[in-house]
């Protein structure tokens, strides 16, 4: 083996799948070439149409510009929508039974993240410390607080210290953000 | 060494001086960019799918709030890089005595994630295994973080020469590791 064939072999034994949760833009300039036919009759079209109107043609064609580029922001915005506020997390509280043991499951909010928080209901000892803490960090968007976990679609990832299963606790956390 | 796009570049750079204005949006088309690239680059490090979340998470966090600290016509890919590359060092080094639970292994991952994904991650590591720290950061850098040697030198903060020559090292070693497998 080569050193050519190594550095492929190397690349392509770790070619992940990895999936982004954004619209892609090069698919995006795609559909623009597919409407190139379509563009010099849109043309004449908004000359007739500025014509019939009293208005500057730079003052038109910025608000053609300014509408274009507000669908793109909404289809990300409605991206973001589905996203879920952090309002709408904290003080979350929920009882869950894993290996007939009870747990408590808690999403706490301060001011730059959200913590999640398992811990087992003890009732002799309620000091206990939890199973589990995750910070997750806050991400503001559009002036709206989102989680940034959340933002990138993979916002159930966290650190285990303790005997639960984590596949049962992804499961867990995934059915609490959905 | 991946393929880089030109108009990526362009792109990327201009989308950190939006976000040095102000744009939030901007950051959206930064993690587009380079998602796919800084994730096999971390996942190479840490051998983990949810570690490379978490620190792919603080990592677009920081680019985000240190906008500011880019130097405008410097290097955008290689400034990102070397922001990804000491979290992920800082990371590990901070949770290094959390316990791995039995059964999360990587292949586990990657057949629940990412289920189409062709990968023989055991080639990786036992061709990673042979050589020593600096020289596995500097080949993951080259081939999956697709860097160049004189980005790799800007994030190492090592010498151009250095980089090069250690990285054609690392080649002849993991070959020479090969071919003793194969012997044996």
């Amino acid at each position: 083996m080569n050193r050519h064939q190594l550095e492929r072999k190397l690349v392509r034994s770790l070619d992940l799948k990895i999936p982004v949760p954004m619209k892609s833009e090069r698919n995006h300039w795609k559909k623009i070439l597919y409407l190139a036919p379509i563009i010099p009759v849109s043309f004449i079209l908004l000359v007739v149409f500025i014509g019939q109107q009293d208005i500057p043609f730079h003052q038109t064609l910025i608000s053609t510009l300014s509408i274009r580029s507000q669908q793109y922001v909404s289809v990300t915005k409605a991206e973001a929508d589905q996203i879920y506020p952090i309002t709408e997390l904290k003080g979350y509280q929920h009882t869950y039974q894993m290996d007939g043991e009870d747990l408590s499951i808690e999403l706490t909010q301060n001011s730059t993240k959200v913590s999640l928080l398992i811990r087992p209901i003890n009732l002799e000892n309620p000091t206990e410390k939890p199973y589990l803490i995750k910070d997750i960090p806050v991400y503001f968007y559009q002036d709206k607080e989102v989680v940034i976990a959340k933002f990138m679609q993979n916002g159930y990832q966290f650190s285990v210290n303790g005997n639960c299963s984590k596949k049962e606790l992804i499961r867990i956390v995934k059915n609490l953000i959905k | 060494m991946r393929y880089r796009s030109f108009v990526d570049e362009k792109r990327l750079e201009h989308a950190i001086k939006e976000l040095q204005l102000g744009k939030q949006d901007s950051l959206s088309i930064v993690y587009r960019i380079l998602y796919r690239q800084l994730f096999t680059y971390t996942f190479a490090i840490t051998k983990r799918q949810d570690t490379t979340e978490d620190i792919l998470q603080e990592v677009f966090l920081k680019i985000y709030q240190h906008c500011l600290k880019y130097q405008n016509g410097t290097n955008a890919r290689a400034w990102i890089y070397q922001i990804c590359h000491n979290t992920s060092i800082s990371y590990i080094k901070k949770h290094s005595t959390e316990i791995t639970l039995e059964g999360e292994t990587l292949t586990y991952f990657i057949d629940q994630t990412y289920q189409t994904a062709t990968t023989d991650f055991t080639f990786v590591e036992e061709t990673l295994s042979a050589l020593n720290e600096i020289e596995k950061q500097i080949v993951t850098l080259f081939l999956y973080g697709g860097l160049k040697h004189k980005e790799i030198s800007v994030v190492l903060e090592i010498p151009y020469d250095k980089v090069r020559s250690t990285y054609s090292y690392a080649l002849t070693k993991m070959r020479n590791h090969i071919k003793k497998g194969e012997k044996i």
